[in-house]
């Protein structure tokens, strides 16, 4: 039922991702919702559930495009398991922390797929990466606060056990 | 056990790993979708058609707020435009009536040239009180105005001056009470004195008719020449009726006055009379 709930959210995210946040883009980059789930998902089970949590939102999201499988399923897993080594020991519920994760998130995640595409044999130019990493990175961790209080409150009552939280 | 748990968690991600390596540099490029994946893009396809439609249409409704404050400042620009506009119309609609009035006035001036020594004036204002019939005009002394001296336009007679400054001069109509003008039919010269009515504004009688003089509907009534002050021939205004004095001994008759006096603009001071009508 947990991992249900969790998939609800992802697919909300996905629909609002694929629909909503193109409007509000700016300098060509809108908020990433499904990284910042993974991510703060991540800060509460811990990088090795996180990882997998990562790797099946990547995988959704590999399926979707229908294009470069592992892609999305690669950066995510590889950023929830960075995430995870680097705030396994933190306090979760002190907002700094999600903020940080979510910054540093961002740009492992970028740094990641930039590779991810360059292996693949997609050309996305250095600037490029700059400027999105740069403008994702502030989207995502301006509009953190506003996410992280409503998820954290329901992963506490619907999809994580007490035990699991930040093990 | 817990390394157990770990060393299967790492042959995963590294099988994970590598299988992800192998299928990224292996599905990149145009290729047909699998049915997993065209399952999975049909799965949201309702729900992206769902949102699509929700976010365009509250981005429609952002977009009407958006667009009712910048069609407001466009109204009320485009309001400032018309208003400036009609007056910019009105103005030359005005120069356009002025136009034709001044080509009369000038044909009606080359018509009496040979006969009236005619200034131009435009009446500057009017009497204050409504019950006095008189206008200021923007010619005085150092035009040559003097006291007396008749106005006129193509229409027919104005009034006479009765009191001249530098640069302007009062002048009395005759529609005012105090105003007389002798007369007499056009057509039957009988003559008669058109004074103001009492009991209509801006309207003219003819008094002291013969009681037999024959008074029709639609004549002319002309100055006379009698008296020091209006030359003679200048068109008054159209007989409208008749009816016997209290006297029982002549008759009045009702004058539509040939000049719009509530229009009045541009006018002639008649500075010498060369010849009246009938002479020479």
């Amino acid at each position: 039922m947990r991992h249900l709930i969790w998939a609800v959210l992802l697919l909300f995210n996905i629909v609002l991702q694929t629909t909503v946040m193109p409007h509000v883009e700016i300098y060509g980059t809108h908020p990433n919702l499904i990284l910042m789930q993974v991510i703060l998902t991540t800060l509460l089970v811990g990088g090795q559930r996180g990882l997998l949590y990562g790797a099946g939102a990547g995988l959704f999201l590999d399926l979707l495009s229908a294009r470069y499988i592992g892609f999305h399923s690669l950066s995510f897993a590889g950023t929830s398991w960075l995430i995870g080594l680097l705030a396994s020991r933190l306090y979760k519920e002190n907002l700094f922390v999600p903020l940080i994760s979510i910054a540093t998130g961002t740009v492992i995640h970028s740094l990641l797929a930039f590779a991810l595409g360059r292996y693949a044999g997609i050309e996305i130019p250095l600037t490029t990466l700059l400027l999105t990493m740069i403008a994702e990175t502030i989207y995502n961790t301006v509009l953190m606060p506003l996410l992280y209080k409503p998820i954290y409150r329901a992963a506490n009552r619907w999809w994580i056990r007490k035990e699991e939280l930040g093990a | 056990m817990f390394r157990m748990h770990e060393k299967k968690l790492g042959i995963a991600v590294v099988v994970g790993l590598l299988l992800g390596l192998v299928l990224l540099r292996t599905t990149g490029g145009e290729r047909e979708a699998t049915g997993i994946e065209r399952y999975t893009q049909a799965l949201l396809a309702p729900l992206q058609k769902g949102a699509t439609i929700v976010t365009d249409q509250i981005g429609a409704l952002g977009q009407s707020v958006v667009n009712y404050k910048q069609i407001k400042e466009e109204n009320e620009a485009l309001r400032r435009e018309n208003g400036e506009l009609r007056r910019l119309n009105s103005q030359l609609t005005q120069y356009q009536l002025e136009n034709l009035r001044l080509r009369d006035l000038l044909a009606f001036k080359q018509e009496k040239e040979k006969n009236l020594q005619l200034l131009g004036a435009r009446v500057i204002a009017r009497d204050p009180e409504s019950w006095f019939n008189a206008v200021t005009i923007d010619r005085g002394s150092e035009d040559g105005v003097a006291p007396g001296m008749v106005l006129i336009n193509n229409d027919g007679v104005i009034g006479h001056v009765t009191s001249v400054n530098p640069r302007s001069a009062h002048v009395l109509l005759i529609i005012d009470k105090e105003g007389p003008v002798p007369g007499m039919l056009q057509t039957t010269r009988e003559p008669g004195i058109v004074e103001a009515r009492n009991d209509v504004n801006s309207q003219l009688q003819m008094i002291h008719l013969r009681r037999d003089a024959a008074v029709q509907e639609g004549q002319l009534v002309i100055t006379s020449g009698l008296g020091a002050i209006y030359p003679r021939g200048l068109r008054i205004g159209y007989i409208t009726g008749s009816e016997p004095e209290p006297n029982g001994l002549t008759k009045r008759a009702m004058i539509r006055p040939a000049v719009d006096f509530q229009r009045l603009e541009e006018v002639f001071v008649i500075q010498k009379v060369i010849s009246q009508e009938g002479e020479g």
